[in-house]
């Protein structure tokens, strides 16, 4: 949600390589980094920061994941990626190779999904599809009943 | 009926997930998904492609726009632009082009209406069953609507095109989806036969309801005038049936109002009890020489009246029936009229008790006849039969039966017969074995199977001489009556009887499916003492048993043949022998051929030297006479000639030629007569979406009177039929016959339409 | 010449359900007895039978066979269509759909129509138990055959 952006960040790693000239830190080996409701996990998280304050990170993993909550609602948006890039400044992440995120029910899988946290608009398109692959993007959304309630419990659903 | 149950829970259809695959994907905050570069989206059965799909989750609104295709089980809709709601799956699709999988129908529109999954109707469309390369017809309509749950179309403001020229409109029509159901335009159908020159009919086809419907057909004819021809049908969960009244008033030729009546009607009463009404009238007795021009129509010289109730109890069942025959004399050969049963009740009953079967036989029948005596008759037949041995391998059955009549004659009793009584035993034993052994024939394993059999029946003599004949006939010698204890069917006359009938059956059972691949049969039936009670004129000859051969198989899939001849020792001649076989290697491939031989049929034996004093023609045979009465000698003895017997062959087929023409025939020639029973002579133009058939067929309708009908018939695939139809007389005259455009029914109607 | 008895006909199943598209028909009457006769459990259900009898058409059909010159009909032929098919609770097929067909030719009169329609009834139950004895013995030879693959 908005909140988190001025939330205190933290980052919990094995080990971390920090270059102060460059602005640049990496931390490695179990990778958590959260930021109010923002958490990032990964084996590998590079941070750089720009002079205006504000920071850009990539996770590498073999799945590195994300989870952030929607605003004002109970509900939570996962990504997850072999190489997920976050930017503080235009609010994005995008999620590159095997990219898939879950909004409720809805999942949505392609080669790069870009989720803007601001708006709650997801992209995903095949364009730098590794060649071989088809290049398609996959969805299954179920259903919103009207009260736009999220997904009804399963016992309610006889 | 079973009691009402809640459907099965299983996920009802707006919960079930869409399932969407494209190039690039964006969704955003208020569930609104866009797909684009050839996008699909799947839901239950239902696929939908195009170039760009918007697709929103809360109210399940999809719009898809470039080369939109929405695939269903076969069936295809396309076009620029749809909306469609996946829940309620109503919508719209400009431009559309549709496919429907049942009847290959196609078609294209200004928009299609899409009212559900199985409702549609297009605006100012076209529809054809031809493939797309090939239109040789095309319907126009201003409206079409697709009923894919009554499999039914219906179409207004109706053109029909065949290849480019307009040949039907039609203000209302509907047309069958699959071929099951009957189509609302009914085609004219136009014709012409000797009798009553050219002719058009022009069906109608009303659906009042779902299970009512009416088919009014006017029908002019250039000899006769016009008529019109009425069919009501009903069919309810308890009763169905179907009313026809034909009115022609006034003929021109015999200036006299003509009319058929016919009401057949079925009726479960429930109980067990059940009813049925098959009445038919016509106004005079050429009628259907002269209005009809099929063979199995002009045939009929006894109309059935007929109504009846019966009653199924399981162990026993009876029935309560009244019947008359209207019977239709021609003046050329009149004929005797049958005995009306007003009324008749039988009951029949059969119980096992302690290892026998115990059964009781009972009918009362008041027989009326306008001239012949009538009467009322009472039988009680209660019979045991006790299955002495019953093994797989061999039986013996004693059955004992005790047959008692009794008889109240009623009026026109000229010859004055008592109110006799007849009390008889029967007794008869069955007795047989089947022997099996497994053999091999040209490479194929055969279960050989060995079946004697010996029937010895025993009834004694007693004089019915004074007794009436209603219903009885004297049995013709066969393998099935062979096996029965009575040699007259009927119960006014039971032969007297001390005979044994011995037949053998040899099978030869496939070993891999069990099928018959061939059967001979040999049976012969010896009278220890000579039969006295006949209804024929007895000869020497008359009891003396016959010997009867039979052999019939399917020799592989194409090739089945079936033979019969029954040999008489005491005349040293064949009484009657046929042969048919045929050969069908594969659907709209057969081949037919069939001759049957019928002696002439003898009289009474005439003692003495006879010396010829004329002659007389009977069915075109030269018969000498003696005194008036024809005869023939055989082995020494003459004796008179009731019948010139039969000598006829039989050859139809239906085979392809070259290109896309079929030929069918069929050739039916007497040789005693030298005549040409019937012919049909017919050639068949296939194409991938429609028929045509033209015939020819010649036929005896009476004595020296032939009639020939000539029918043109198009035939647009799933659509109508234009023409005088020729199937029921190609189904009647060639065996196997394959309507080759014919589309194996997709479902089956269960709906009376 | 190798002849035998022929022995209790075994059947390769137990139980059998028979499933017909017109149930009141007679010949499933008689042919449930002739099974019952074979020791052949009949169950209520398609469900609880090893195997189940399609009988998909049972048409009595009656065609004139041959004419006389005076446009009568001379002989009529009976014929009696019978199609069926088997199969188990795994849709596997033990029979083939296929159509067994009998016939039996008789002389008429009309002048002797009531007699005529008592040789009628006779011919249709002589081919009624002939159809039975023919369909158990498919039954006797049909055995399940592999289930096609997906």
């Amino acid at each position: 949600e908005r909140a988190d952006r001025d939330k205190p960040i933290d980052i919990d790693a094995d080990q971390v390589i920090v270059d102060d000239a460059k602005q640049i830190s990496t931390f490695t080996g179990h990778v958590i980094l959260t930021q109010g409701t923002m958490v990032f996990r990964g084996d590998k998280i590079v941070v750089v920061q720009d002079k205006a304050g504000f920071q850009r990170g990539t996770a590498y993993g073999h799945t590195a994941s994300f989870r952030q909550k929607r605003e004002g609602l109970d509900e939570y948006v996962e990504g997850f990626g072999e190489r997920i890039e976050y930017d503080t400044r235009a609010d994005t992440v995008d999620f590159y190779i095997q990219a898939r995120v879950k909004r409720a029910q809805d999942e949505v899988r392609g080669e790069h999904v870009t989720y803007n946290s601001k708006t709650e608009i997801f992209q995903a398109d095949s364009k730098n599809a590794a060649a071989g692959t088809p290049g398609r993007v996959h969805a299954v959304l179920f259903p919103k009943s009207k009260e736009g309630a999220e997904a009804k419990p399963a016992a309610e659903r006889k | 009926a079973e009691a009402l149950r809640a459907p099965v829970a299983a996920e009802s259809e707006s919960e079930e997930p869409v399932f969407v695959e494209a190039d690039n994907l964006t969704g955003d905050k208020k569930n609104q998904m866009e797909a684009t570069g050839n996008a699909i989206l799947l839901k239950s059965d239902q696929t939908i492609r195009a170039d760009r799909l918007l697709y929103d989750q809360e109210t399940a609104d999809l719009d898809g726009t470039g080369s939109v295709v929405v695939e269903q089980r076969g069936s295809t809709m396309s076009g620029p632009h749809l909306e469609l709601n996946l829940d309620t799956h109503a919508g719209f699709m400009e431009k559309p082009v549709f496919f429907l999988k049942e009847n290959d129908g196609r078609g294209k529109g200004d928009m299609l209406h899409i009212q559900d999954q199985q409702h549609y109707t297009l605006d100012n469309g076209t529809y054809t069953t031809c493939p797309a390369d090939r239109e040789d017809w095309l319907m126009k309509m201003s409206s079409l609507e697709i009923d894919r749950e009554a499999q039914v179309g219906v179409a207004r403001h109706a053109w029909v095109e065949f290849k480019g020229v307009p040949i039907l409109y039609s203000p209302w029509m509907d047309f069958p989806l699959n071929n099951r159901n009957k189509s609302g335009f009914l085609s004219p159908v136009i014709g012409s036969t000797t009798k009553g020159g050219a002719e058009l009919t022009v069906p109608y086809y009303l659906s009042l309801a779902p299970n009512y419907d009416l088919t009014l057909s006017p029908r002019i004819m250039s000899k006769r005038g016009v008529m019109l021809g009425n069919q009501f049908r009903y069919l309810q969960p308890q009763y169905r049936g179907e009313v026809n009244l034909d009115v022609l008033p006034g003929d021109a030729i015999t200036q006299t109002n003509r009319t058929r009546f016919g009401l057949k009607h079925d009726q479960a009463l429930g109980g067990g009890f059940s009813g049925q009404i098959n009445f038919n009238r016509v106004s005079d007795n050429a009628y259907y020489r002269d209005l009809s021009s099929e063979m199995s129509v002009t045939s009929k010289i006894n109309l059935l009246q007929d109504a009846s109730v019966s009653y199924g109890g399981g162990w026993w069942s009876s029935t309560a029936r009244v019947q008359r025959y209207q019977t239709l004399q021609d003046p050329l050969a009149p004929v005797g009229e049958p005995y009306a049963r007003l009324p008749q009740v039988n009951v029949n009953a059969a119980q096992k008790y302690a290892g026998a079967n115990f059964a009781l036989m009972g009918e009362y029948v008041s027989f009326t006849h306008t001239t012949a005596v009538n009467g009322q008759r009472m039988v009680v037949a209660p019979s045991v039969s006790v299955p002495l041995l019953r093994t797989p391998g061999y039986y013996v059955t004693p059955k004992f039966t005790l047959h008692s009549t009794s008889y109240a004659m009623g009026s026109n009793n000229t010859t004055l017969l008592p109110d006799a009584s007849r009390v008889l035993p029967l007794f008869s034993l069955d007795s047989g074995a089947v022997f099996e052994r497994d053999i091999n024939l040209f490479g194929k394993g055969y279960l050989n199977t060995l079946e004697p059999r010996a029937y010895y029946v025993f009834v004694p003599y007693q004089n019915q001489d004074k007794l009436p004949v209603f219903d009885s006939a004297q049995a013709p010698f066969s393998f099935v009556q062979m096996f029965t204890e009575n040699r007259f069917f009927g119960n006014d006359r039971i032969g007297d009887a001390n005979q044994l009938t011995l037949a053998v059956v040899s099978r030869f059972l496939g070993q891999d499916d069990g099928a018959e691949n061939l059967k001979l049969t040999v049976g012969e039936r010896f009278s220890l003492s000579a039969p006295q009670v006949n209804l024929v004129a007895p000869t020497t000859t008359t009891n003396k048993s016959d010997i009867l051969l039979a052999a019939s198989g399917r020799l592989n899939a194409a090739l089945s043949f079936d033979t019969e001849l029954q040999y008489s020792p005491a005349l040293a001649r064949i009484q009657h022998y046929n042969v048919m076989a045929r050969y069908r290697p594969e659907a709209g491939k057969v081949l037919n051929l069939g001759y049957r031989f019928v002696s002439d049929s003898l009289g009474a034996l005439i003692p003495g030297a006879v010396t010829a004093t004329g002659s007389m023609v009977i069915n075109g045979v030269v018969y000498p006479t003696f005194g008036g009465v024809p005869y023939t000698t055989l082995g020494g003895n003459n004796y008179s000639v009731a019948s010139a017997g039969l000598r006829q062959i039989n050859v139809s087929g239906q085979w392809p030629l070259s290109g896309r023409w079929h030929a069918v025939g069929q050739w039916n020639y007497s040789y005693l007569d030298q005549r040409l029973l019937s012919g049909v002579a017919g050639l068949e133009y296939e194409q991938s979406c429609w028929m045509l058939r033209l015939v020819a067929h010649s036929f005896t309708v009476g004595t020296q009177q032939t009639s020939t009908g000539i029918f043109v018939q198009l035939e647009l695939n799933e659509l109508v039929k234009v023409g005088s139809d020729p199937l029921v007389l190609l189904k009647q005259s060639v065996p196997g016959y394959k309507k080759l455009n014919e589309k194996p029914a997709s479902q089956p109607g269960a709906v009376l339409r | 010449c190798g002849f035998h008895l022929r022995g209790e006909a075994t059947m390769p199943f137990a139980s059998l359900y028979i499933e017909a598209a017109n149930p009141a028909s007679p010949l499933i009457e008689e042919l449930r007895q002739n099974l019952l006769a074979n020791h052949i459990e009949l169950t209520k259900s398609a469900g609880k039978a090893d195997v189940v009898l399609n009988i998909t058409s049972d048409i009595p059909e009656k065609q004139i066979l041959t004419m006389g010159s005076n446009g009568r009909v001379s002989e009529f032929q009976l014929r009696y269509r019978v199609s069926i098919r088997a199969y188990d609770q795994e849709q596997r097929e033990w029979l083939p759909t296929d159509e067994l067909m009998l016939s039996r030719d008789y002389k008429y009169d009309d002048a002797q129509i009531l007699a005529k329609e008592a040789e009628e009834t006779l011919l249709y139950q002589s081919m009624r138990s002939d159809m039975v004895q023919q369909i158990v013995r498919r039954l006797s030879h049909a055995k399940p055959r592999a289930l096609p693959e997906k």
